[in-house]
């Protein structure tokens, strides 16, 4: 029975994180920028609708504005970047710098509690004590639903002539202009959706854990990159448009790469080591994935 | 003799670049006009001025002196869609006329200005852009990404591109450099076909050979001038 545990925690982290690794992807894969935001709007968005919610807003307005402050942080990075020509990992560097004093200014303390505090998931509660073994049954159906919608959504909205737009000014800048497509205001709203979405994983988790935490953003960027690079790995590229290649790569990655680590922790891993283990199955992958491939993370990182 | 109103007017340009300390006229003085539906060939030594002219011409480049009317606008205070609207610049690197990991379908759609205004389902663009791209044997990559074409193949890709653009003016840049010769003469044939659709070309080449079938007039530079400008079939004789 215990051997669900894992299993069971490992799907709902998944899912959650699923957002972050979707936005990392899609920023990273579709519009050529290696964002490491991510670190700083999961936690600004926690922090956002922690304190909302700490003074009696709703949960859907909540919710709202916590997502526009990641998307805020997101935008923030793509614009130091277009106007003042700055380095596209020192832009994020610096909107990390800030999102950390906003999250700490936000909460007015380094965390916030919610565990009173209602949450999406009590809509589902029902549906986690269907079976006798503990299985968040209901949590993860809500969590693979949203994931599941947001992906769709995001694969149609890359597929239409703005996503269109949005992918050229991404993959290849110059040729974009010459088609008239405004590269910066292209690239501001990408990373501001990209980063909504972080942030909305960070919402996510501040409800499944009961409480907003500054540092919640710590490791994020190097889960997402785990993550991306496993899902790469399993999902074949040419059954799968691009947009929904990346996609499904992200949220298979993001599952797999949790439920691995849950067991790994189960049988012994100590948690100090983790981010050491990540690193070296990031390594891993990629030298995997270098044997047929040798060239690809070095062309992307141009 | 073409008696169309000039399509793009030139007027006393200077552009300048320093190298190694030193100032270099990439143009010096330069006066051209372009009539409308012209195949202007422009040719001369490397450093000659003929890329940088190109540069200046689909506003990629901002002259230190003189002026580049288009369509008798000044082009440098043409907004960027007007822009993209008015000129068209095909690249020597193939790599740069697409989006490597769109589909051709989704390059092709991205360019296409006419089906957007038409607001053509997916249906009717997937007939449409499958037979563009039938005669020039790419029909059944149509759902395939750019980026699993050859280098020739991108090329002929992006030169498919421009006769979709609004753009009345295709500026070429040695688009046939490092083109096997089955691909430089699909490229030919479709460059040809712009000319039809009443395109004005500005083609940049070395290789004069190549583009007679379609040549105007021919421009040659030299040190960032005009070292001669007179009708394609002169220099046949």
């Amino acid at each position: 029975m215990n051997s669900f545990i894992p299993l069971d925690v490992g799907l709902m982290t998944g899912l959650i994180y699923a957002w972050p690794v979707i936005a990392f992807a899609v920023a990273f894969r579709v519009l050529a920028f290696p964002d490491i935001t991510i670190e700083g709007s999961f936690p600004l968005g926690a922090a956002t609708y922690g304190i909302l919610l700490k003074n009696g807003v709703a949960v859907p307005i909540a919710l709202c504005l916590g997502v526009i402050a990641g998307a805020l942080a997101g935008g923030l990075t793509a614009y130091f970047h277009v106007r003042f020509k700055l380095n596209k990992l020192l832009a994020g560097i610096i909107v990390v710098a800030i999102t950390y004093t906003m999250s700490l200014r936000i909460m007015g303390a380094s965390n916030i509690g919610l565990l009173t505090q209602p949450s999406l998931f009590d809509f589902v509660q029902p549906l986690n004590h269907l079976v006798n073994v503990r299985f968040h049954v209901g949590t993860i159906m809500l969590l693979g639903v949203l994931v599941g919608a947001v992906s769709v959504a995001a694969a149609a909205s890359l597929s239409s002539r703005p996503g269109l737009r949005l992918r050229a000014a991404g993959a290849n800048p110059e040729y974009a202009r010459l088609l008239g497509v405004h590269v910066p205001a292209n690239l501001i709203t990408g990373l501001a959706v990209t980063n909504g979405l972080a942030a909305m994983g960070g919402i996510l988790a501040t409800m499944n854990q009961g409480f907003a935490d500054v540092g919640m953003g710590q490791g994020v960027l190097i889960l997402a990159l785990a993550a991306m690079t496993i899902g790469e790995k399993l999902v074949p590229e040419k059954w799968f448009s691009y947009q929904s290649y990346v996609l499904l790569a992200a949220v298979i990655g993001a599952v797999v790469y949790e439920v691995l680590v849950s067991y790994a922790l189960s049988l012994g891993l100590a948690a100090t080591d983790l981010k050491l283990a990540t690193a070296v199955l990031v390594l891993l992958v990629i030298a995997l994935r270098g044997t047929k491939n040798g060239q690809l993370f070095l062309e992307d990182l141009k | 003799m073409n008696n169309s109103p000039d399509i793009v007017e030139v007027h006393d340009l200077l552009v300048t670049f320093s190298r190694w300390g030193q100032t270099v006229r990439a143009i010096d003085g330069m006066c051209l006009k372009i009539p409308a539906g012209q195949a202007l060939i422009v040719t001369g030594p490397n450093g000659s001025g003929k890329t940088t002219l190109l540069r200046v011409l689909s506003c990629l480049l901002a002259p230190e002196q003189g002026e580049v009317l288009i369509e008798g606008k000044p082009a440098g205070k043409l907004r960027p869609r007007d822009i993209a609207n008015a000129v068209f610049h095909v690249h020597q690197d193939p790599l740069i006329g697409s989006v490597p990991t769109m589909t051709l379908f989704e390059n092709l759609v991205l360019a296409d200005e006419e089906a957007r205004l038409h607001r053509l389902n997916r249906k009717t663009l997937a007939a449409r852009n499958r037979s563009l791209l039938l005669p020039l044997g790419l029909a059944e990559r149509l759902q395939q990404q750019a980026k699993t074409l050859s280098g020739g193949q991108r090329q002929i890709l992006a030169i498919l591109i421009a006769s979709l653009r609004p753009a009345k003016v295709i500026l070429l840049d040695e688009p046939l450099a490092a083109l096997d010769a089955t691909n430089a003469g699909i490229c030919l044939k479709l460059i040809g076909e712009l000319k039809k659709l009443g395109k004005t070309i500005v083609y940049v080449t070395h290789d004069l050979n190549r583009v007679e079938l379609f040549a105007d007039r021919i421009v040659t530079l030299q040190d960032g001038r005009i070292l001669s400008d007179h009708p394609a079939h002169e220099s046949q004789k």
